[in-house]
């Protein structure tokens, strides 16, 4: 009896001593859990996070992907989390950690050093589940991570959802996903932007370079068919391939398209044939 | 009235607006005109079959910056295993050899070749005759001072010029496979100007009574101005 009472009691012992409180860091906040303080740090293009347990047990708390840290004059871009984070913390223990923050607004600037980012708050719901569902699929790419931030952050069109450091299958799978999210079509290409000039990769340029896509159609004859490039009142204003004697049946064409000397705006590609008779229009949007 | 009448209609026709100018034309050729024009002849003269011609015109420089990409895709019915790219050089009237058409693979996994135009010019795909080792000679009386000759089929598109080096010899034009349509331009002397006789390789020669089509001694008809072709 004496010795199951000990068991008993070590056991709870034990277990108050390993186990820590699980709270998501909006729940912490909620709860008054945490104190927090948010700086960001050029030339790493990090997120540096101070944080305090302000409770007498344990907790574990976790960054939600999804998650938006403001700054305060609202000038600058926020802090956003792609991939959670769980940060363990002794009761009153204060830990400063740096954390991978990208960039929520693209029409924003980037943060110079020491800018205190003190308000906070969850995302759109629809990114929060890509971002989820990007993490489960154990992507890496930063490059896509923050094309998917902006598209959802600044409407970004959903061609510019590319990234050159990742399998076409897997990439392929996360704009499926986004597609089912947002009751769309994929699009037909895809568009690169140059890097900002000053190199910092969490700002975006705005300048549209390439254009890469499959052209999909069907040529009910043997003939010759151009690939062109008309402007939005219908006059075509580059030619971009011509096919010699395209045999008959459905073809897919590839298009790599450079954007210099291509001012932005909305544009049709389409396929000509001899006669001039466009065989199939697609949209593009050059922005 | 009747003037603001007509400006209206000019600003409605869209008179004042500026329409994009291409930076170029692309044209793509006829294959027998082509073949006709320029021959399908490489730089030592020896004959090539001409798959695809066009000419491309610069507009206001002298090079495109961006080139123009053109694929040539593969034919179902023939492969073309090694096409070749050529310029025609009009200074010295021949085709010149350009890069090679790169391969490229389309999406859905069919195979042609791409190359990339950038500067004015006539340019062509050839393909070069394959296995053929047939020639043509031609034999005519030495007081018909033929000068030259020419030779030109559709199908595969062969086209040979060869001009008399000595008086009353003629050399020997190498070519593939002669079909009975094409097309023999003998250009020859009457009291020092030229003239042209134009004919069927049919007419000059017996397709029916030859022992074997790919025999290498060939005997054509003489035709009216007693000329006899035979080829070996």
């Amino acid at each position: 009896m004496k010795i199951s009472f000990l068991i008993i009691v070590t056991h709870l012992l034990i277990t108050q001593v390993v186990t820590a409180e699980n709270l998501t860091f909006e729940e912490a906040l909620k709860a008054k859990a945490i104190r927090y303080d948010v700086k960001s740090e050029t030339g790493l293009r990090r997120m540096f996070l101070k944080i305090k347990n302000n409770r007498k047990n344990k907790i574990k708390v976790a960054v939600e992907s999804g998650r938006f840290f403001l700054e305060e004059s609202g000038q600058y871009q926020p802090f956003v989390v792609a991939r959670p984070v769980a940060i363990r913390l002794e009761a009153g223990e204060e830990r400063e950690i740096w954390m991978e923050g990208y960039c929520g607004n693209s029409g924003a600037s980037s943060p110079k050093n020491n800018l205190k980012f003190n308000r906070t708050k969850m995302g759109p719901q629809l990114l929060c589940e890509v971002l989820q569902q990007m993490n489960e699929e154990k992507i890496v790419s930063k490059s896509l991570y923050q094309k998917v931030i902006w598209h959802f952050t600044n409407n970004h069109q959903l061609a510019s959802v590319c990234a050159q450091d990742l399998d076409s299958i897997t990439l392929k799978k996360t704009i499926q996903f986004i597609c089912a999210k947002e009751k769309a079509n994929p699009s037909w290409y895809s568009i690169e932007y140059a890097n900002a000039e000053s190199g910092d990769d969490l700002e975006f340029s705005g300048i549209p370079t390439q254009i890469k896509g499959t052209l999909s159609f069907y040529n009910p004859q043997r003939e010759t068919v151009s690939v062109e490039l008309a402007n939005e009142s219908g006059e075509t204003v580059r030619v971009i391939q011509v096919h010699l004697g395209q045999p008959q049946g459905f073809a897919n064409l590839p298009l790599d398209l450079s954007l210099s000397k291509i001012p932005k705006g909305k544009y049709q590609v389409r396929v000509v044939n001899r006669e001039g008779k466009s065989l199939k229009e697609w949209p593009l949007y050059a922005s | 009235m009747k003037s603001n009448v007509l400006l209206m209609l000019l600003i409605g026709s869209n008179a004042f607006c500026q329409t994009p100018q291409l930076p170029f034309t692309f044209e793509e050729l006829d294959l027998l005109e082509t073949a006709n024009t320029y021959t399908t002849c490489d730089e030592s003269g020896k004959p090539m079959e001409l798959i695809s011609a066009m000419r491309i015109e610069i507009n206001g420089r002298t090079c495109l910056e961006n080139g123009l990409n053109v694929y040539l895709p593969m034919e179902k019915v023939k492969e073309f295993k090694k096409p070749t790219w050529y310029r025609w050089d009009p200074s010295v009237k021949t085709w010149k050899k350009q890069t090679l058409p790169i391969n490229y693979i389309s999406p859905d996994g069919k195979s042609g070749f791409n190359v990339i135009l950038k500067c004015p010019g006539i340019y062509a795909f050839f393909e070069p005759l394959q296995g053929s080792t047939n020639k043509i000679e031609l034999i005519a009386p030495k007081k018909m001072h033929v000068v030259k000759l020419k030779i030109c089929q559709e199908a595969p598109f062969i086209c040979v010029e060869m001009k008399n080096k000595k008086d009353g010899e003629f050399p020997i034009i190498p070519f593939g496979e002669l079909k009975f349509d094409a097309r023999i331009t003998i250009t020859y002397l009457e009291k020092g100007k030229e003239k042209s006789i134009d004919m069927l390789a049919g007419a000059m020669y017996d397709f029916e009574n030859a022992s074997e089509r790919n025999v290498k001694t060939l005997q054509y008809k003489p035709s009216k101005t007693q000329t006899l072709f035979s080829s070996n």
